[in-house]
Formats: structure tokens, sequence, C-alpha cells
């Protein structure tokens, strides 16, 4: 302030100084209030991430006595490894798998339980909570209370042999343990979905089903021609976190085959074998190109989605 | 979200501080007082007070050392690659057989042969020693072992009529037979290297050859035939067949008569069955007699800036004083001969576990361990899901992938 008493320029121009030093302020301030998270976002994100990159290209161990940045390159020899290893492949081929199976089901279960609570029905608080409940819980925690229900003296082998049907061995059964994780995971992670979906339906002005109402649209009409295209936005986005989920599974596989990704590599997910390949067998570079792999895969469905997805939509 | 990296940029700030802090009494002491830190991974409450204990004895005979003991939770050996490659290891520690191979060739152990007593070593059981050994150094003394020897349920032998715990295959097989009835297998088997190798070692197999595998001959292919036969005769079942976590859940909930697993099972049965009345007998012989056994050693960093005084550490806790104390408490068999005897005087009906140790091979198969472990798995599973004709196939195809 104390500038403006000693220069004798015209008012107008001493204006101009000071929006433009209150600009400048207000620039600085906004550095400031984002510093924390920029630095953090630097030093356990992006760096992180450059790093990775940079290994993908080498050939490096944790326990390499030189530092990673002294570690041999190796071009891309780690890349077409991978394209030429039947574990990464066979990998690939199960997430994929499971990642059809899962997105899909999982959406549309998460939608119609949105549907429901979003009605006016008695009680909907507690089935909102009761839901939910499945997504806060570890995901340790529940591969455990499954492998309880699915092993082979557990309640949905006692259950089918009530029906008269034949027990299976659900985790030790080359055909069986992949599904198994899928059904695990759909239970798992729906309640998120849901919440989602339950956020975007009540951005829905109620103006329109009334406008459709007195068109005499049905019930179903009113889901289809209104609530679906309208949720649009929600949906690409449940279907982008959902593929990413899906896509990085990790925990169940592990917990269900004891790291191992058997029985004969049914359950071997590629998060789980970047895992082996890292800290197991010692080949950090190798297991760096296999994430930036999945990276490029995630990218890649996820700019496909946005194709078909990914119009803003105006109400 | 901005609110929340700001709390946590905050909180590792604080933690920050808070560590600085602690480091300063560590600094002043160093002056007089040599540290050496100890990586030790998490284990039973009784283990880490026998552990504790011997520390306190070393402390009090060597004064002008201070052991910090760091106890690594969670994946031991992925928190130590962390550390190692963050050169922020301890300066002793723990160290698995079956990873020392790796740490040797990567050279982030050092040789200890300049600070041993050359009569002395010849004291640690030299199927174990030979573990942590490679072109002639010594890179790690065993502090224990475990070998595998079969655990059998008593009651289950005098209903069936078994006067004496099988010792060959041929018998192994019939007492499985005669054990199996009214829901209960002869035998829980589960598919896993770590069980099925001694029946292979047992019919006269190598793994491996130094560093190559050579673990597809008749003889591999007739031990791992046998073991899966049982499983495909109905004898015995694996712990997912039976519903259970492992092996020695199976004999702890009655359902199987007998199982193969080391030591642990001592603790672990007398907390999940104490009134399960069971045995300990020496894993059957096949064409000759063979077995695995585990262990762990004390290895010394290679980046240590105290040597001396690490290897000072490391004499003394797998020397005679502190093994006894592991002898004495039951914990763990100890890796010196001389020890061997203490333990089983005191724990005469756990000898199988000892004996065991001179016919076995430890837990190790060169540079590519992990990668020949992986493959017998898969020719295991091939075999036993029916996915090729015979062992031998199995066992040439899974020599391919090691390659």
């Amino acid at each position: 302030m104390s500038l403006e008493v000693k220069t004798n320029v015209a008012p107008s121009k001493t204006k101009v100084m000071t929006m433009k030093r209150l600009k400048r302020r207000e620039k600085i301030e906004g550095w400031l209030f984002v510093l924390p998270f920029v630095i953090s976002a630097a030093v356990f994100f992006i760096g992180p991430l450059l790093v990775a990159f940079m290994l993908s290209f080498k050939e490096y161990s944790y326990l390499d006595m030189v530092s990673m940045f002294e570690a041999p390159w190796v071009g891309l020899s780690n890349y077409i490894n991978a394209f030429q290893d039947s574990t990464f492949l066979r990998a690939l081929l199960n997430t994929s798998l499971y990642s059809l199976g899962v997105v899909p089901i999982q959406l549309f279960i998460a939608l119609v339980l949105a549907l429901i609570v979003d009605l006016n029905i008695k009680g909907k608080t507690f089935f909102r909570v009761a839901y939910y409940i499945p997504t806060v819980t570890s995901t340790v925690a529940v591969s455990v209370m499954f492998l309880f229900i699915f092993k082979t003296d557990g309640i949905l082998n006692k259950i089918l042999s009530f029906f008269n049907l034949p027990p299976y061995n659900w985790f030790g059964d080359t055909r069986l343990a992949l599904p198994t994780i899928m059904m695990m995971a759909i239970w798992s992670s729906v309640g998120l979905y849901m919440v989602i979906f339950l956020a975007g339906l009540q951005d829905i002005p109620m103006s329109l089903y009334e406008a459709a109402r007195i068109d005499g649209a049905s019930k179903i009409q009113e889901v289809l021609y209104i609530t679906v295209p309208l949720l649009k936005p929600t949906i690409f986005f449940n279907l982008v976190v959902s593929l990413i989920g899906t896509f990085q599974v990790f925990d169940q596989a592990f917990v269900v085959s004891n790291g191992t990704g058997g029985p004969l590599d049914s359950t071997m997910t590629v998060v789980l074998y970047l895992y082996k390949t890292g800290f197991r067998d010692f080949q950090m570079g190798y297991a760096s190109a296999i994430a930036f792999i999945l990276f490029a895969i995630i990218f890649i469905l996820t700019l496909i989605q946005r194709k078909f997805f990914g119009e803003e939509t105006e109400f | 979200m901005k609110k929340l990296i700001a709390l946590f940029t905050a909180a590792v700030m604080a933690v920050g501080l808070f560590a600085g802090s602690t480091f300063k009494p560590a600094k002043v002491n160093a002056a007089t007082k040599k540290v050496i830190r100890l990586g030790v991974w998490a284990s039973s409450p009784a283990e880490s007070e026998l552990l504790d204990n011997q520390i306190k004895e070393f402390e009090r005979l060597y004064p002008n050392i201070k052991i910090q003991k760091l106890v690594i939770t969670g994946d031991y050996n992925q928190v130590m690659q962390v550390k190692i490659a963050s050169r922020t290891e301890p300066d002793v520690f723990y160290l698995d057989v079956y990873q020392a191979p790796a740490y040797i060739a990567k050279k982030v152990i050092a040789p200890l042969d300049s600070y041993l007593d050359k009569n002395d070593v010849k004291d640690f059981e030299p199927s174990l020693l030979k573990g942590f050994t490679s072109g002639g150094k010594i890179y790690g003394l065993p502090k224990d072992y475990n070998t595998l020897v079969l655990f059998y349920n008593k009651d289950m032998f005098k209903e069936a009529g078994i006067t004496k715990a099988p010792t060959t295959w041929k018998e192994l097989e019939e007492a499985a037979k005669k054990l199996t009835k009214n829901g209960v297998k002869g035998l829980s088997l589960s598919i896993d290297a770590a069980r099925f190798i001694p029946f292979m070692f047992q019919s006269g197999a190598k793994i491996n050859d130094g560093d190559k595998p050579v673990f597809n001959t008749p003889q591999a292919a007739k031990g791992l035939d046998f073991y899966v036969s049982l499983l495909k005769k109905g004898y015995a079942a694996t712990p997912k067949e039976l519903g259970v976590g492992w092996n020695g859940d199976a004999l702890a909930q009655k359902k199987v008569a007998m199982v193969i697993e080391g030591g642990w099972m001592i603790p672990f049965m007398k907390d999940a069955a104490p009134n399960v009345n069971y045995g300990i007998a020496r894993l059957p012989k096949g064409d000759k007699e063979g077995d695995l056994v585990f262990t762990v050693a004390y290895a010394m960093s290679a980046r240590t800036k105290n040597k001396v005084e690490a290897a000072e550490v490391i004499k003394f806790l797998t020397g005679r004083q502190a093994l006894s104390m592991t002898a004495e408490s039951g914990l763990a068999i100890p890796s010196r001969i001389s020890m061997g005897g203490v333990y089983t005087a005191k724990y005469p009906e756990r000898k199988p576990l000892v004996d065991m140790v001179k016919y076995s091979q430890v837990y190790q198969f060169g540079i590519k361990s992990s990668k020949i472990l992986d493959a017998l798995n898969k020719a295991c599973e091939k075999l036993y899901y029916k996915k090729v004709k015979d062992a031998k196939t199995a066992l040439d195809q899974a020599i391919k992938e090691v390659k």
C-alpha cells in the first residue's frame, strides 16, 4: 500500500499496478494453498511413476548393489519378454475374463439396487447402509469369509447337498476358482457403485418425470428414456472406475491362492504376477514393464469408453 | 481431498520430527557404545522372549555393544528388499535359506570366514551350513532348523490295529489304506513342492545341480508319481479337498490320521488340539532315506560399518550358550550337532526331527529356486488334474519352463 503514496503516476495507472500486484499475490497464495498437494503428488506419485517408467527399460532388482540409476539399460527387451511369457499372457487372459464378467454384472446389480433404494420405501436407510457395508470391509476379511463359504465342507456345498447336487471344490478346481473370485468381487463392491448411482439419480430433476407422466409414460419407459440417458455420465464414471479396479485385482487372488495364482495359474492376475516377479523373482525392471503394459491397456480402454459414453449431458 | 492431503503432509512432517528426536540418544551412545541393528521377523511371544533373553545375555557379556532389535512386520522378504534398495538394512538380519542364493549372488551379505573359528564351524550340521556356503565361503550361520517328519494320530492307529508308524513307502500306503474309513482319510498331502520333494529325494532324484535344474529324471518321476498316486487312490486328500487351510488343521480336526509337517506342528497342536493324541515318526523311506530341511541363518549386511561387532553378535547368537537356551526352550531345534543332544535329552519324543537332518537337503535349489519350485508345483498340479499322461511328461514340460 505504501507504494501508492510514493508514486506520482495517474490514479488509473496505480490501480492497474495494484491489480497486477493483487493478481500476482493471488497466484502466489494459490500456489501456497495447493503446495502440500503438489509436493505430495510429486514425491509420492509423479516421481515414482517416472522412476518406474525408467526401470521398465532396465534390468534391476532391489538387491543390486548399484543404485537403480546405474542399473544397465536393456532397451525394450522387458516389454518383448512380457509378450512371449506364457504366464503373463495367461494372467492377462484371466484378468480380462475377470473384468468382462465382473464389470457388467456388478454395474447392473448396482443400478437396480440404486433404483430400489431411491424409491420411497420403508427402511430405505437400512438397505442403503446394508448394501454399502461390504465396500468398507477389508478385501482380505471378505476373502477369508468367502473361503469359509466356499470350502469343501462349507455352507455353499451344504446348501447344494440339500438339493441333492454334488459338492464342488470351488477354489481347488481350475475352472471354478476364477468365477468364485468374481462372485466375491461383485458382492463386495456393488455397494460403492450403488451409492454413486444413487447420487446420479438424485441429480435428475423431478420435473422431467412429471412431464413424462403427463404424457402418459409408463414406469419402465421413465427408466429407459429418462433415467438411463440422463445417468450416462454416472454410468461412464462407474464403468471407468470399475474397469480400472477389476484390471488391478490382487487381494482376492492372493488370499485364495496363497499368493501362487494356482491351481494351474487359474487365478493368476496381472498384478499378482507383477508382485511375484518383482519381489519373489527379483526382477523389478520386468515387473515395471508389466505395470506399464497394464497402464496402457487401461488407458486405451478408458479412451474407447469415453468415445461411447463420454458426451456431456444437459438437463 | 486437499484438506486430507494437507493433513497427511502435516502428519508426515510430525512423524519426521519424532523420528529425528528419537535418533539423537542413539548418536550420543554411539561414541562410547557400538549399536548393531538386528533385523528379525515377527514371531510368537515365546520365541521373541527367547531372542530377548539371548540379547540380554549378549549385552551382559559384551558391554560395549548394544543390540537394537528391529521387528519387521508384514512380508519380511519384501520389506528387506526395500530396505536394501534404500541402503537402510540392519547390520545383522535373519535370512531364510531359500533366499540365500539371491542375496549371495547380489553380494548383499558379507562372507564371515575371517571372523570364524574353523574348528567351531564343524559343530554346525553340515547340511544346514551348505545352504549358506558359496564358492567355499560361509555367508551365514544357521540358528535353528526344522525337518519334515510324519505326525500321526495314535488313537486312530490303535483302532485300525496298526502297531507302529510306517517306515517304508509300502507300509505308508498300506497304513493310509487301512486308516481311510468313516469319512477320515489316511493322509493329508498338499500340492506343494515343499512336501513332495522329499519323495523325489527318496527315489534317488536330484532337483538341481548347482544352478542347473535336473529334475526330469525317471527317479524324480517315480517319487512324484507315488505322492500323487496316494491322492488318486483316495488314501490321501489335499487340505483344500478336506476343507481346511493346511495339513496341520487336518490332523487337529481329526480329518486325517497322518500328515507330513515340521516341528512347528508341536506348538500348533498344543494350542489347536490339545486332546489329539499324536506321535512323531521318521519320514518313511523309499529306495533310500531323504528329506527337506528348513533353516534360517544370521547374515551380515555387506554395507555395515561395524563388521567386527556384527560378527560378534552373529557368533554369540549361534554359539553354544545361546543355542543351549534355544534347546532348553524347545521352540526350535538348535543348528549345532552338540546341542541336538541337549534338545533330544529334554524332548525325547521329538528325536525323529533331529534324526532326519542327516538325510536332508536344505530347501533351496540354486539361484533359480523360485522358478524351479513354481514349475514343480505346476507339474504336480497337472498330474493331479490329469492334464498330462504321466509324471515324466509333467516334469519334462516343467524343466522347459525353468529354462
